[in-house]
């Protein structure tokens, strides 16, 4: 296991917005539903590192900060895993509530403050789905009506895997994987979802789908390189 | 099982890393990060090329209401809107006679001790992964914690949560109302009492907290905790050599249990 350097951040590539971000006021930005801005990778890692320092001293101001700055995005990454808002902004708020006790156990040598606050917004997506769905199950039967999160077929995970994969350069070295195993891997990391449900999407057999992820996710690892710290520069 | 075999520690870090790893499993993971740090760094080297896949995803501003609730539950200032509210009250917030929605004094803190004595085992021992990551509680060899004790001040808010495992020297504290913070010039100080009566024992000086912390213990907990049923908390000038016996009156007092 390589030792794990400090000051992880986005790499240079990542801090642009992507291109096909940068579109016109289309429906979404009507409703205010999509950002076009995307501060959180305007803003430089370092400067989150520090208001999560902040933070632990207590700083209110360099809460509120944190929240503009990262909220929307967050948001986003839980929405997509909950499919609706209301359900996404609890585990906002108790990502944030979270944060602010916990910001003092931030520590940037191991990870880069976006990974971070990612990491607990989608634990406790992860978390309360499966809450949610037992809750449902036990009442009545899981009513897609209330999925509020909307439909865009540029924004399905499977497209959603394919512009990361674009944005990181690695089309070339991540060509060998079939469409299903691509799949796989969006809907497991876009959606939160665990296996099972993912065979049930993708009408595939259970070990076939397990096998699909693995394969997938291990071609991602080889692909960016197997050190992390190395990734910035690779 | 030998969860830290490299091959097999580098599969369940992925498959905890991108949430496909669920229930006990994910649970009985979830135990092994918080005591192998081998292993926290391979689901953290995952989370960092995962985090990768995310700067994608299409933002969406938050309600203000989320900010507002953020604000009224840590600080305790606005009112919040129900809807929001209903099921968003943190886990321990439910239980602990703290915040709002506190019941009578007695019975709360009464159901507060009890449930609070179960969650804190319950959150040692399924600690969630954003607590697990953060590294809370001190690392032993994947036990529960052994001692907890929950200190509540006079109107009966719990105000600190103690844990330390068997034969532990370290005891975790959680300092439960994030607004409450030491008067300046003032150290918190914790004392043991004994069973039997007798004298408060000095234990040591408590983090200042507002956020969880440590606290060196001078001996095993097993030596110091096993005939005590009582912990109490009193502020004591910082600038004085730590007192052998408490000269202020009690900030917290509470039970002291042993688990198992």
């Amino acid at each position: 296991m390589p030792a794990i350097a400090g000051d992880l951040g986005y790499p240079n590539d990542l801090t642009s917005p992507a291109p096909y971000l940068a579109v016109g006021p289309g429906p979404y930005t009507r409703r205010h539903l999509w950002l076009p801005e995307r501060p959180r990778v305007n803003e430089p890692t370092d400067d989150l590192a520090q208001l999560l320092s902040r933070i632990a001293l207590r700083d209110r101001a360099a809460f509120a900060r944190l929240y503009r700055l990262t909220s929307s995005h967050l948001l986003g990454v839980a929405w997509r895993i909950t499919l609706r808002r209301e359900q996404a902004e609890e585990v906002l708020q108790e990502a944030f509530v979270s944060v602010w006790q916990h910001a003092g156990s931030y520590q940037r040598a191991i990870a880069c403050p976006m990974t971070w606050l990612i990491n607990i917004v989608r634990n406790r997506a992860i978390d309360g789905l499966r809450a949610h769905r037992e809750e449902m199950a036990r009442t009545h039967a899981l009513d897609d009506d209330t999925i509020d999160l909307p439909a865009d077929p540029t924004t399905e995970p499977p497209q959603l895997l394919a512009a990361s994969i674009a944005k990181l350069g690695l089309d070339r070295c991540m060509a060998s994987l079939s469409a299903p195993q691509r799949q796989a891997v969006a809907l497991a990391y876009y959606r939160g979802l665990p296996h099972g449900e993912i065979a049930e999407t993708l009408a595939a057999p259970l070990g076939t789908v397990k096998a699909w992820v693995r394969r997938g996710l291990d071609k991602l690892k080889t692909c960016l390189g197997d050190d992390p710290a190395a990734e910035g520069a690779a | 099982m030998n969860y830290l075999h490299p091959p097999r520690l580098e599969a369940l870090a992925r498959d905890y890393a991108v949430g496909t790893l669920r229930g006990r499993a994910r649970r009985r993971f979830e135990r092994v990060l918080r005591d192998a740090p081998q292993a926290r760094r391979v689901v953290e080297a995952w989370q960092q090329r995962l985090a990768r896949l995310a700067d994608v995803v299409p933002a969406a501003a938050p309600r203000d209401a989320v900010w507002a609730h953020i604000e009224t539950r840590l600080f305790g200032q606005t009112t919040p809107a129900p809807a929001l509210q209903q099921g968003a009250t943190s886990w321990w917030g439910r239980w602990l006679p703290v915040g709002p929605r506190s019941g009578p004094a007695g019975a709360g803190l009464v159901l507060g001790v009890l449930a609070g004595a179960v969650l804190a085992v319950a959150a040692l021992r399924w600690q969630p992964p954003w607590a697990a990551q953060v590294g809370l509680e001190a690392a032993g060899p994947g036990l529960p914690a052994a001692y907890v004790g929950i200190l509540s001040d006079a109107q009966g808010k719990a105000l600190v949560l103690a844990s330390s495992r068997r034969q532990g020297q370290v005891l975790t504290i959680k300092w439960l109302q994030p607004a409450y913070q030491l008067p300046a010039g003032q150290v918190a100080r914790l004392w043991a009492m004994g069973k039997e009566g007798g004298p408060a024992i000095p234990v040591g000086q408590l983090p200042a907290g507002p956020g969880p912390g440590t606290l060196q213990l001078p001996a095993a907990s097993e030596a110091i905790f096993a005939k005590v049923d009582r912990l109490a908390v009193s502020l004591e000038p910082a600038d004085a050599p730590p007192p052998a016996a408490p000269t202020q009156p009690f900030l917290a007092e509470g039970p002291c249990a042993k688990l198992w």
